[in-house]
Parts: structure tokens; C-alpha cells; sequence
């Protein structure tokens, strides 16, 4: 299988068969968390923590659990492992936890963690699954942060929370709102899809391989 | 074996009890942490509102240990408040609120003067608003704003400032809502407190 491959797992989670530009998962967080780099940042890390430790459960179990309630089971995992990251983060890190609110919880709506626990776990083996878990958290972030500095700049000025942009700068308002994210992320992807498109007349073949592991 | 009803119900079955298992033993062994965290905050953000200055770098216990020293509770007609004696005989008494924000509960500490006249300060325990939008009320510009604030008698104690209305603090632009409400839920547990202990009357 192409997919055992370390190598195309990274390529195919951060670029061609990116989980929110390609598959067009995750939206709902995206539109959510991306008015800050830093929430984006550490909802990133906690869903590609999510993924990774889920698909790893998943994969571990999968070949014992009954293909009925596999659902059930892989709904269970996610939502043992929000719970564990929520716990932890109100016990050693408050101020984090304290920063961002419902959003920890909210994890466990992320489509990704379950496409991927669907699409790749339950047919390979734990150590795999963690790293393509992982990564596909990871493609995720990548888009998110492009989104929220685009976000964060235009709507504060900064980076972070460091000024870039002088007292000149007027902030967009509309940037700190939910609606701005749909404009980013539809100019993300087209500028995605563009490049792709150009690569795909190239090399009609990789792309096609892309797809097909993703078509589940 | 795998697909049969009988094992569908085992296996959830143990799974569930598995994993809810090792949930509660993490959150027994951690809700100490959690609850000294939650009782860290609150101290945090009554010391802020009475101007009780944090010295860096302290270890929790000092804090704790400070506070204890500095802020006691007492009761005045069935409503508790946090007074605060300063070396100099003045006092400022702490009152927490609570109540509805646009998305989720805000509670804080206000401090007032001993004639209930004067806000000394205000601090925020916990708040689910918008971040970067409502969430704002938690950065410090907004929150020094409610320092040495003089009451209005009549009406709303404490009001914004707008174009034609005199008023001493300024809202957040974009986050009306959350602004609205948390004002409203200060303003009713200052008037509780003038009620209450007959100040202001």
C-alpha cells in the first residue's frame, strides 16, 4: 500500500490531500478559532494530539471491534481523549485552559479525527495510524495559521500579539468576525486548487493516488 | 466471533467501562489541582479589585497565606463581602458577581470603597465571551478603567460613556452585547450591596 509510507503520509496530510483545503473537513473551527494566532496554535496542537492518539486506540483495537459499532466505539475514543486534554489543561496549565474556554471541548466536533480513524485506522497498523493521525492534525493547523494571520493582521495589527502594523493601520473589524473566515479559507483554496491544478497537468498521476486514498 | 450481537454489546460494554474508568481515576487524582487553581483565581482577581498588590513571583501558598492575613470575610444583613483594611484605617470590601454574559456565565470580583460610593477596582474569575471581541473585557485597559470611578446616585451606578451622555468608562467597539451585559450584571449587584447595607441612602 503507497500510504504505508512515511513520506507520502506527510506530503498527502500537509498538501495534496490536505484535510480542510482538500477535503474540506474541519470547516467548523476553522471559522471559530482562527481570530488569534495563538488559539489557533494551541487548538492545532490539540487536535493533532486527538487525531493521533485516537487513530493509535483505534488501530490498536481494530481487530477486535465489531464492525457494527465501530462508530460508537471510535466516538468513545475521541471523546475520552477531549476530556483527558480538557483535565490536564485545567490542572497544569490554567491560564491556557482559562484562554480557551469552550474550545477544548469543541475538539470532539472535528470531523478530521473520525475521517481519519474511519480512513486509515481501522485498516493499519498503531504505530502508522499515530503519524498519519498526527499529520493530518498538523495539515489542518498549517491551513488555520495562514488563516488566522491573515485574520489576526488585518483585524488587530498584530502577529501573536506583537504590533506589525503601525498606528496607520485602521483594524477590520469584519476580520475579528466568524464571516471573514469564510472569505480566507475560500481564497486559500482557491489559490491551493490553482497550484494543483497547474501540477496535476504535469503529473496527472500523483495527484490520482491522492484522491483514491481519500475516497473512503 | 467478532459479529455477533452478543459481542457488539460485551464490547462496547467494556470498552465503555474501561475508558470512563480511567477518565474518573485522572479527574479524582486531579480535582485537588483543579480546585486549588479555581480558589488561586478567585484570590487573584479580589486582590486586583482592592488593589492589593500581587508580588512577583510569590509560590501559591505565599499568596494564599498573604490573602489570608490581608482579606477576611464577614457578613453584613445576609450578604457576604471581602473587606480589606489598609494600614492607613481605610477599608474597600470586595463583592463577587455572577450572571449572564452573551455566550456564557461572567463572574468577577467589583470592589468598593466603605461608604459604597467609589469603585476601586474590578477583576474577572471567569468569562466565555468572544475572544478578541467580548473576550476583550479581560485585557487591562479595559478592566483599570473601573479604578477610582465615582458612583452616579441616581440610576445606573455605573454607565458608558457615549456621544451626548456622560458616563466613566468606555465599551468595547464590536462587542456590544457582552459589554451590555456585563455592566448590567455590575450594576445589579452594586444596587443589591446599596440595598442591602443601606449605603447610599
Amino acid at each position: 500500500m503507497a500510504s504505508s509510507n512515511y513520506r507520502e503520509i506527510a506530503k498527502q496530510t500537509l498538501w495534496t490531500d490536505n484535510p480542510v483545503i482538500r477535503q474540506i473537513l474541519g470547516i467548523c473551527s476553522a471559522l471559530a478559532v482562527t481570530n488569534l494566532v495563538s488559539n489557533t496554535l494551541v487548538m492545532g496542537i490539540g487536535v493533532s494530539l486527538v487525531t493521533g492518539f485516537s487513530s493509535l486506540t483505534v488501530s490498536a483495537l481494530r481487530k477486535i471491534m465489531p464492525t457494527r459499532v465501530r462508530m460508537m466505539a471510535q466516538t468513545l475514543i475521541i471523546a475520552f481523549y477531549v476530556i483527558l486534554v480538557d483535565i490536564v489543561l485545567r490542572a497544569f496549565y490554567p491560564d491556557m485552559s482559562k484562554a480557551l474556554g469552550p474550545y477544548v471541548g469543541l475538539i470532539i466536533t472535528n470531523c478530521i479525527i473520525m475521517g481519519r480513524c474511519e480512513a486509515f485506522a481501522q485498516m493499519n497498523k498503531p504505530l502508522i495510524s499515530f503519524y498519519d493521525g498526527f499529520m493530518s492534525g498538523m495539515g489542518y493547523t498549517l491551513v488555520l495559521t495562514a488563516i488566522a494571520i491573515v485574520r489576526e493582521l488585518m483585524g488587530f495589527g498584530t502577529i501573536l500579539g506583537f504590533p506589525i502594523l503601525g498606528d496607520w493601520w485602521t483594524p477590520w473589524t469584519i476580520m475579528v468576525m466568524a464571516p471573514s473566515a469564510f472569505f480566507v479559507l475560500a481564497s486559500i483554496i482557491w489559490i491551493a486548487h490553482s497550484i494543483t491544478a497547474k501540477k496535476s497537468a504535469a503529473s496527472d498521476q500523483t495527484i490520482n493516488k491522492g484522491v483514491q486514498a481519500s475516497g473512503n | 466471533m467478532k459479529d455477533k450481537p452478543w459481542f457488539n454489546l460485551v464490547f462496547m460494554f467494556i470498552c465503555t467501562a474501561v475508558f470512563t474508568g480511567i477518565l474518573s481515576g485522572v479527574y479524582v487524582y486531579s480535582r485537588p489541582l483543579i480546585q486549588a487553581n479555581a480558589r488561586l483565581s478567585e484570590i487573584k482577581a479580589q486582590m486586583n479589585a482592592l488593589e492589593l498588590a500581587i508580588p512577583a513571583g510569590v509560590s501559591s501558598a505565599e499568596l494564599e497565606e498573604l490573602y489570608e492575613r490581608s482579606i477576611h470575610e464577614t457578613e453584613v444583613n445576609g450578604l457576604t463581602l471581602y473587606k480589606y483594611e489598609r494600614e492607613d484605617g481605610s477599608i474597600g470590601y470586595a463583592i463577587p458577581f455572577e450572571g449572564p454574559g452573551l455566550w456564557g456565565s461572567i463572574s468577577g470580583i467589583i470592589a468598593l470603597d466603605q461608604d459604597f460610593k467609589t469603585v476601586l477596582g474590578m477583576d474577572f474569575i471567569s468569562q466565555n465571551e468572544t475572544p478578541g471581541l467580548g473576550g476583550r473585557i479581560e485585557e487591562d485597559w479595559f478592566k483599570e478603567q473601573f479604578r477610582k470611578i465615582v458612583l452616579y446616585e441616581e440610576g445606573e451606578p455605573i454607565r458608558y460613556a457615549s456621544a451626548g451622555s456622560e458616563g466613566q468608562v468606555d465599551a468595547i467597539t464590536g462587542a456590544t452585547s457582552t459589554s451590555n451585559a456585563l455592566l448590567n450584571i455590575i450594576n445589579e449587584s452594586i444596587q443589591e450591596v446599596k440595598t442591602l447595607t443601606g449605603g447610599g441612602n
